[in-house]
């Protein structure tokens, strides 16, 4: 029940208690005080009955004394004659046998016998008047009153006087004059009839309050028990109230609510007695049906039959709700214009204590516009599934058309999920690439073998980057793995990505192709740089291929048998070490490729693992000769046989040379990237025929370039700083062409790497400088790097180590005299053997062709500074 | 321009390092020998951008990254490594990296890396907004 109505209720049993209550308090305060009152005014009414008894019987005493002319007693010394009725003749006499007695007048004995029993009865009487003969019978003020009151007429006067104990009733009558009283009372003067005085008597309530407080006591006590009772009945009866006052609100409500619900409800509702008549409808019926309450009711619901359904559908229905208690279906009814609608119908029974039908209901639902709506959405379901199978033929075809362009393609697409299993659609291209048919193969395998590492760092880094939700850090992530593999010695470029159904995808570009034309490109650059340096430096080409074959024929004699293994393979090894840098010189590639193998095979021999007889068998077997072969083929191919049979002159067809040219200028256009490179070619070949020292020197700069790139270094590029018309005999060639290890030197030892020169505070790009002068007829040629310069007291200990010389006498040694050693044969600070230079044997050669020329050298050095190498030669005697 | 921490042990790629930024036109504000300094410094510099070299003594790049990350999560870190450090760079790529350069470093990759990272800071710089006809919410 809502709380307002809650509080209503309580609000009104609240009232009403607090009225009954009040009502009942009076109620029973009225007893109360009325039982007080009347029981008070009782008592005082029995008191007043036994003080009028008593009175009466005082006055009776009074009177028989009075009428008798009073009674004679023995005086006593209690009772003498009475002094006030001295003036009574007969008031003491003798009686015959001599006993004196005296009178004793009503008034007299009244008072003896009170003063003396009134303790006895319990009653105090008096006679008090204005006129007395006993002065203690005179009338107090309030006495006077009270006699004054009966000489106006009164008869009587009673009241209550005292309070609590001392409480006593008082009654007074008139005392009216006798003629029997005259005997005693005749010389006041009081005439018969008059008031002469008052007696009075006084009795005690308090024996009767007592018993009135015990009456009191227990009216009080009975009116306080019924009026609790009242209170817990009023109580229990509020309580019961409310809890029937409440169902009735909540039957009330749920009537209204049901109401409401009848009439409201867009559902039509009827009710029906046992038997079937109407006893009900609502608005609702009356809407869908057409017929008002009044034309229905009492009567049977078949009017609504639209004949559509037959016995059997209204037999069963009757079954149901008979034995099942209700049914519910669709049906076919009519409504009161002859109109068909169809309605979801419950029926239900209602049933009494007995389980006797009481009622039965129906509820309608019209849901004629429902059905039409299910039409509507079938149609519709219909016309789009047959939508959907026209967009479904449409894709396929599309997919069909895509897959197409996929296959012809010259990518490869496939993907494939967690399982790294390809999925079914894949471009041929990965066929052609990959193998046939890759329908559920380990994509592993395919493109990694079974190298399990690779495998498994694949499988890793792709499912990580399938985790991964950053965008960016999943491409990183994908850029880990490998973009370019050799896979059935095809090169293919891989693509990865991830697709949005949680797949990979790769795409496959066969590489090959392009691969193979980079090394060609490559191969053909060096061909060309090798025959452009030949040619624009034939001579020493020429040189070079004859002392080289010289030295080939007559390499066997260098194993002198009086020699250790040791020292020939020394003597080998630094002449074929300058040879290789000949030929490297001449961009010889093929040459100095096989020298190098050949100084390998070497080095067991230089260690003294092996004897002589076996180096001769080495250099037998190895044909030294066959080093240039391959290169010699491609100069001849290149410029043609006569070019390597002229000897000492340059003899090449100005045809020929025009091609080579045309050749070079049309390979600098397809490769942008190396022009510069090619402009340079272009100009050596222009300057071919210029043989001053600088054009022998000139190779240098260059070379100098390439071995720093190639040992992550960086030198800024530099000329030879000298007069060009500075000419120099034969017999200095050999010494400037084994000027190139002192430039190696320069490269690998002097310049540091980029690194290393920052953290020196140095620029990271190096020097290395060349120039040279004739001076007092000596050529000097200086030869200088900003490097790390060269450490001496390494050197020294270098030199302590190897025991070049005697200790003392290395203590004794200056710096120039140190520094010299390391133009010692196989003197080398260089931990790490490097194909450019490094095992020793290099600026020995230098030195030996200085000593020819009878030159000298100076080293100055300085560590962090670098190095310059100054070479003195005389001209004179050369 | 962002102001960077580079961490790496060598001294010789730090200045590299700089050199490169300082061309770029960064303002380097702090550099750190290890790990266990990047961390403090970053606390204490709280730059835009971390380089941070994988191998290092006392504490390692991956190990730095992650006490970085966690320090904030947002942080931009690029990892310097060598070749065959795969596994690790993948380690601090999932860890939070927002890029790596494997060296020899250069500015090119440098400039690579840090507009991967900021390209929607550097979007006026970039050839969208020469089209004005595009939103600037492109950027």
């Amino acid at each position: 029940m809502i709380p307002e109505k809650k509080q209503k209720i309580n609000q009104i049993i609240v009232n009403a208690f607090g009225l009954i209550l009040l009502i009942w308090t009076c109620i029973l305060g009225f007893s109360l005080w009325f039982n007080i009152h009347d029981q008070q005014n009782k008592t005082v009414e029995v008191v007043k009955k036994i003080a009028r008894a008593n009175f009466n019987k005082d006055q009776a005493y009074r009177i028989w004394a009075s009428s008798h002319g009073g009674v004679y007693v023995t005086p006593t010394q209690k009772t003498p004659p009475s002094p006030w009725m001295s003036h009574v003749k007969d008031r003491d006499i003798v009686t015959t046998t001599g006993k004196k007695l005296t009178l004793m007048n009503p008034a007299y004995m009244i008072r003896e016998m009170m003063s003396d029993y009134s303790e006895l009865y319990g009653i105090k009487g008096r006679i008090f008047g204005i006129k007395y003969l006993n002065p203690n019978n005179k009338a107090t003020p309030q006495e006077a009153k009270i006699i004054k009151r009966f000489d106006k007429g009164e008869k009587e006067v009673s009241e209550i006087q005292g309070e609590e104990k001392s409480e006593e009733f008082f009654l007074a009558r008139p005392m009216i004059m006798k003629q029997a009283c005259q005997k005693c009372h005749g010389h006041l003067g009081f005439k018969n009839g008059s008031v002469r005085g008052s007696v009075s008597i006084s009795v005690s309530m308090l024996p009767y309050r007592d018993i009135e407080f015990k009456l009191l006591e227990s009216i009080t006590i009975t009116h306080i028990l019924v009026w609790l009772i009242g209170c817990i009945s009023l109580i229990f009866f509020s309580k019961k109230a409310r809890k029937s006052l409440e169902e009735k609100e909540k039957y009330i409500d749920e009537i209204k609510i049901s109401s409401l619900v009848f009439e409201d409800t867009i559902d039509a509702i009827l009710i029906t007695n046992d038997k079937g008549d109407i006893l009900r409808t609502n608005d609702a019926f009356t809407k869908l049906t057409g017929y008002s309450f009044d034309e229905v009711v009492g009567k049977n619901p078949n009017i609504l039959k639209s004949g559509f359904h037959d016995a059997k559908f209204y037999e069963k229905l009757w079954n149901d709700t008979l034995t099942q208690g209700s049914w519910k279906g669709e049906i076919q009814n009519k409504k009161k214009n002859e109109e068909l609608f169809i309605s979801y119908q419950s029926i239900s029974t209602v049933k009494d204590e007995n389980g006797n039908i009481k009622y039965m209901t129906s509820i309608l639902r019209d849901i004629t516009e429902q059905k039409n709506y299910e039409k509507q959405i079938e149609d519709f379901n219909k016309d789009l599934q047959k939508k959907i199978e026209k967009r479904t033929n449409d894709l396929t075809q599309k997919t069909n058309k895509i897959t197409d362009l996929l296959n012809n393609a010259s990518q490869g697409f496939l993907s494939f999920g967690k399982d790294f299993l390809i999925d079914d659609e894949y471009s041929i291209e990965c066929e052609k690439l990959l193998e046939k048919d890759l329908k559920n193969k380990d994509i592993n395998e395919l493109l990694f073998d079974k190298k399990r590492d690779k495998i498994e760092f694949f499988k890793e880094t792709m499912i990580d980057a399938l985790n991964e939700k950053n965008e960016l850090t999943s491409s990183l992530i994908l850029s880990l793995l490998p973009n370019e593999l050799i896979i059935n010695k095809r090169a293919i470029a891989i693509e990865y990505k991830i697709l949005s159904s949680n797949k990979f995808m790769m795409i496959l570009t066969n590489i090959t192709d392009k691969k193979k034309l980079q090394t060609k490109i490559k191969r053909e650059q060096n061909i060309l740089k090798m025959i452009v340096s030949i040619v624009s430096d034939s001579i020493q080409f020429y040189e070079t291929k004859e002392n080289f074959e010289i030295f080939c024929k007559d390499s066997i004699l260098y194993v002198n048998l009086k020699h250790t293994v040791k020292e020939n393979a020394n003597t080998l090894h630094a002449l074929l070490h300058t040879f290789k840098g000949l030929f490297a010189q001449l961009y010889m590639k093929n040459s100095v490729q096989k020298l190098h193998e050949f100084e390998s095979k070497l080095l067991p021999y230089i260690k003294n693992e092996k004897d002589n007889n076996a180096l001769k068998n080495l250099i037998e077997s190895f044909h030294l000769i066959t080093s240039m072969d391959d290169d010699l083929q491609i100069i001849q191919q290149m410029l043609g046989n006569k070019f390597l049979l002229e000897h000492n002159h340059i003899n090449i067809d100005e045809e020929l040379l025009n091609k080579l040219e045309y050749k070079i200028s049309e390979f600098c256009s397809v490769n942008n990237d190396q022009k510069q490179e090619c402009e340079a070619i272009l100009y050596d070949i222009k300057k071919i025929k210029n043989k001053s020292l600088k054009s022998y020197l000139s190779i240098y700069p260059k070379l100098c370039q390439q071995l720093c790139l190639s040992l992550n270094k960086s030198i800024y590029s530099f000329e030879i700083k000298g007069p060009d018309n500075t000419f120099i005999p034969d017999t200095f060639k050999s010494f400037v062409n084994s000027l190139v290890h002192v430039f190696r030197n320069g490269c690998d030892h002097g310049i540091e790497t980029k690194e290393n020169r920052l953290i020196v505070n140095k620029n990271e790009i190096g020097t290395i400088n060349c120039k040279y002068k004739t001076l007092n007829n000596s050529l000097i040629i200086e030869i200088s790097d900003d490097g790390k310069g060269i450490d001496i007291p390494f050197l020294k200990e270098k030199i302590k180590e190897k025991k070049l010389i005697p200790e003392e006498e290395l203590n004794l040694s200056n710096k120039d005299e140190i520094l010299k050693f390391i133009f010692n044969s196989n003197f080398t600070t260089n931990e790490n053997l490097t194909q450019i230079s490094g095992r020793g044997i290099g600026l020995a050669s230098v030195r030996n062709e200085l000593e020819k020329l009878n030159g000298d050298v100076k080293i100055e050095t300085e560590v962090n500074k670098g190095t310059t190498f100054i070479f003195r030669i005389p001209l004179i005697n050369n | 321009m962002l102001n960077v921490l580079i961490v790496d042990d060598s001294l010789a790629i730090r200045i590299k390092m700089k050199n490169f930024l300082k061309k770029l036109g960064h303002n380097v504000v702090g550099e750190a020998k290890d790990g266990q300094e990047a961390i403090s410094l970053y606390q204490e510099l709280s730059p835009d951008l971390i380089t941070m070299d994988i191998s290092m003594p006392v504490m390692n790049g991956v190990d730095s990254l992650k006490k970085i990350m966690k320090i904030n999560f947002d942080a931009n870190v690029i990892m310097i490594t060598a070749n065959g450090q795969d596994g690790i760079v993948k380690d601090a790529l999932k860890s939070g990296a927002k890029g790596y350069i494997l060296k020899p470093i250069s500015e090119e990759k440098l400039q690579d890396s840090i507009g991967q990272i900021f390209s929607e800071y550097f979007c006026d710089q970039s050839d969208i907004l020469d089209e004005n006809d595009l939103d600037d919410q492109f950027c």
